[in-house]
C-alpha cells in the first residue's frame, strides 16, 4: 500500500539521477509549458523525441512509464471524448443538437491525447528519477528569493520534508487501525456509501491522536537537539549545478526555441 | 572528580495535577558517572530528564550542567552539552535518510559542511550503521532507528547522554546493542551517562541509582546497596534483578546466601562454589 504514493522513486545510477534537482524541476516546468504551445505535429514529434531521449538517459524501464500513464487513461479519454463531442470547425461528419463530430474536433483530440500523455511521462521522469526529498531541497532553494518578502522558505521545506517521511508511518499506523478495527468485526468492504463513510470515522479518530501525540514526540526530540528555526542553519545536503545540467538546460532551451520556429509553419 | 549535573530543590507540577511530579529533588553526578534513574510510570523520571535538558519551564528549583547553571539564556548551552534519546524510535527520526537525521542537530549547531560530513561518517561507523546510511527510516528496525538516534548524539559530541526510556520499545538484542555502544563511548570518552527506565535489569552497569517515587527519591546508592533492598523495590512496583530475586528464593527454601549482591554470573560462580562444599 504504501508504495504507490511516495515509494516511486527509483534509485539508479544515471545521467538524469545525476542531474541537479533544480536543473530537472524546472525543466520540467519548461517542458510542461512549452507543449501548450504546440499547433502541429512537427512540434510534437520534436517534443516526443526529447521526451524519449529524456526518458533512455534515465536508464529507468520503460515499463514503469506505461504504468504511470494507465492510471490517467480515462481521464485522457474523458477529455478526448468532450473534444471530440463539441469540438467545432473543419468539415462536419455528424450533427446532433449541440453534438457535432468534425475534421477540427478530431484532430484536437488527438492533440490532446499526445500532449497529456507527453506531460504524463516527463512528470513521470521527474518522481522515478528524483527522490521526493531532494524534489523539496530544490524547492526551497528556488524560494529562496521569496525570503525577501518575509516568506518562511527554510520552515516551509523542512515542513515538507517533515510530511514527507511520516507518510509511510502514517499509513501503516492507518493499517494497524484497520486491522484493529477489522478484528473487533468492523467490515470496511459491504454497504453503500454512507455507510461506508461511518466506517472511516473510527479510523480516522484514532490516527489523528496519534498523529498528534507523534507530532509532540517530534517537537521535543528536535528542541532536545538544538532546533531553533531556520536562520542560522548550515545544510547536509548540497545541491550542486554541473556541467551535466547546463547541457540538459541547453538541449531544452533548443527545443524550446525549435517550437517557436516551428509554430510559423 | 566535578559534578557534572547538579539539581537543588527541583519541584514542579504539570498544571492539570495538583500532586507535583517531581517533589523538591536534589542530587549530583559526577563527570563521567553512569547513573540510572529508576521509578515505575509516573514517578516523575521522564519530568526529571526533560527538566534537565531545558524541556519544561520549571519554577522552583535550580539545575547547573557542567557548571552552568539552567536558565531561559542559557538553555541552547546546556542543550549543546547534552544528547538525549527518547522511547519511541520512530518519533524521534527527523530526516529522511539516516544520514539525513544524523547530520539534523549539526545542522541545527551550524557546523560547516566538510566537518559535518566526517562527523556523520564517525559516529555512523561508531553505531555500526554506515552501510544503512541512505536508508529511509521505514526501512529500518526498531533497534537499528535507535542506534540511528544514537549517532545523532554521538554527532554532536555532548558531554552527557541521556536515556529516556531508550530501550524500553526494543527486543532484547536491539536493547544490548545500545547499551553495548553507550559503554564502550562511556569508557573511552568518559560521557555521563543518565539512563532513566524501569527496567532494573538494565540498571546493572549503573555506578549509582537513585530510585524515583511519586516525584520524590526515596534512595540513593550503589547497585548493590539498593538490590539488596528488594522490600523496597518490590513496595514500589519495580523488580529486582534476576540473581537478586534468585537468592530470594533460595531464601525461601532455607538455603543460606550470600549478603553482598552478586550479578548473574557472580551467582553462578557462587553456586557452584557452594555445591563443591557440601
Amino acid at each position: 500500500m504504501n508504495k504507490i504514493l511516495f515509494g516511486r522513486y527509483i534509485p539508479l545510477d544515471s545521467f538524469v539521477h545525476r542531474m541537479d534537482p533544480r536543473s530537472k524541476l524546472i525543466l520540467s516546468f519548461l517542458y510542461v509549458i512549452v507543449i501548450f504551445f504546440a499547433n502541429n505535429w512537427w512540434i510534437y514529434l520534436l517534443m516526443a523525441v526529447v521526451a524519449f531521449v529524456s526518458i533512455l538517459a534515465s536508464k529507468i524501464n520503460f515499463k514503469l512509464f506505461v504504468d504511470g500513464v494507465m492510471p490517467l487513461l480515462w481521464i485522457i479519454a474523458f477529455t478526448m471524448v468532450i473534444q471530440i463531442l463539441f469540438g467545432t470547425g473543419g468539415q462536419t461528419y455528424w450533427h446532433w443538437g449541440i453534438f457535432s463530430i468534425t475534421s477540427v474536433g478530431i484532430l484536437n483530440a488527438a492533440y490532446i491525447f499526445v500532449r497529456f500523455t507527453l506531460i504524463i511521462l516527463i512528470s513521470t521522469l521527474l518522481t522515478l528519477s528524483t527522490s521526493p526529498i531532494q524534489i523539496s531541497d530544490a524547492l526551497e532553494s528556488l524560494l529562496m528569493p521569496l525570503r525577501k518578502i518575509h516568506f518562511p522558505v527554510y520552515e516551509v521545506a523542512l515542513m515538507l520534508s517533515i510530511a514527507l517521511r511520516f507518510v509511510p508511518s502514517l499509513m501503516d499506523e492507518t493499517e494497524t487501525i484497520m486491522n484493529a478495527q477489522r478484528a473487533r468485526g468492523v467490515d470496511f468492504g459491504t454497504g453503500n456509501i454512507i455507510q461506508r463513510l461511518k466506517k472511516i470515522i473510527p479510523i480516522l479518530i484514532p490516527l489523528f491522536v496519534s498523529a498528534f501525540n507523534r507530532a509532540e514526540d517530534l517537537a521535543t526530540a528536535m528542541e532536545a537537539r538544538g532546533y531553533r528555526g531556520g536562520a542560522g542553519r548550515t545544510k547536509y545536503r548540497l545541491l550542486k549545478w554541473e556541467t551535466r545540467d547546463t547541457l540538459a538546460t541547453l538541449v531544452y532551451s533548443l527545443m524550446a526555441i525549435g517550437v517557436f520556429a516551428l509554430r510559423l509553419l | 572528580m566535578n559534578e557534572m549535573i547538579k539539581v537543588s530543590h527541583l519541584t514542579y507540577a504539570y498544571t492539570q495535577n495538583s500532586q507535583p511530579a517531581l517533589d523538591d529533588v536534589s542530587f549530583t553526578i559526577s563527570s563521567g558517572d553512569w547513573v540510572a534513574i529508576v521509578g515505575h510510570n509516573g514517578s516523575g523520571k521522564s519530568t526529571l530528564a526533560q527538566a534537565l535538558d531545558g524541556l519544561i519551564d520549571f519554577k522552583l528549583g535550580n539545575i547547573w550542567v557542567d557548571g552552568t547553571k539552567l536558565t531561559e539564556q542559557s538553555v541552547w548551552t546546556v542543550r549543546s552539552n547534552i544528547g538525549m534519546i527518547f522511547q519511541n524510535p520512530d518519533n524521534q527520526f527527523v530526516g529522511a535518510t539516516v544520514e539525513d537525521d544524523v547530520a539534523f542537530g549539526l545542522e541545527n549547531m551550524a557546523v560547516p559542511h566538510d566537518e559535518m560530513q566526517a562527523r556523520v561518517d564517525e559516529a555512523l561507523s561508531e553505531v555500526h550503521m554506515s552501510d544503512f546510511r541512505r536508508k529511509q527510516p521505514e526501512q529500518l528496525s526498531g533497534g537499528q532507528k535507535q542506534r540511528v538516534a544514537l549517532a545523532g548524539v554521538i554527532a554532536m559530541q555532548p558531554k552527557i547522554i541521556i536515556l529516556d526510556e531508550a530501550t524500553s520499545m526494543l527486543d532484547p538484542v536491539g536493547r544490548r546493542e545500545i547499551l553495548g555502544v553507550i559503554r564502550k563511548l562511556k569508557k573511552r570518552l568518559g560521557i555521563t551517562v543518565l539512563s532513566i527506565t524501569h527496567e532494573i535489569d538494565e540498571t546493572t552497569d549503573a555506578d549509582k541509582i537513585i530510585v524515583l517515587n511519586d516525584g520524590k527519591i526515596v534512595s540513593t546508592g550503589a547497585p548493590e546497596t539498593i538490590y539488596s533492598h528488594s522490600g523496597l523495590l518490590l513496595k514500589l512496583g519495580l523488580d529486582v534483578p534476576y540473581s537478586q530475586r534468585l537468592k530470594r528464593e533460595l531464601t525461601q527454601r532455607h538455603i543460606k546466601t550470600p549478603e553482598t549482591y552478586f550479578d548473574e554470573e557472580g551467582m553462578v560462580d557462587w553456586l557452584w562454589q557452594s555445591l563443591l562444599k557440601k
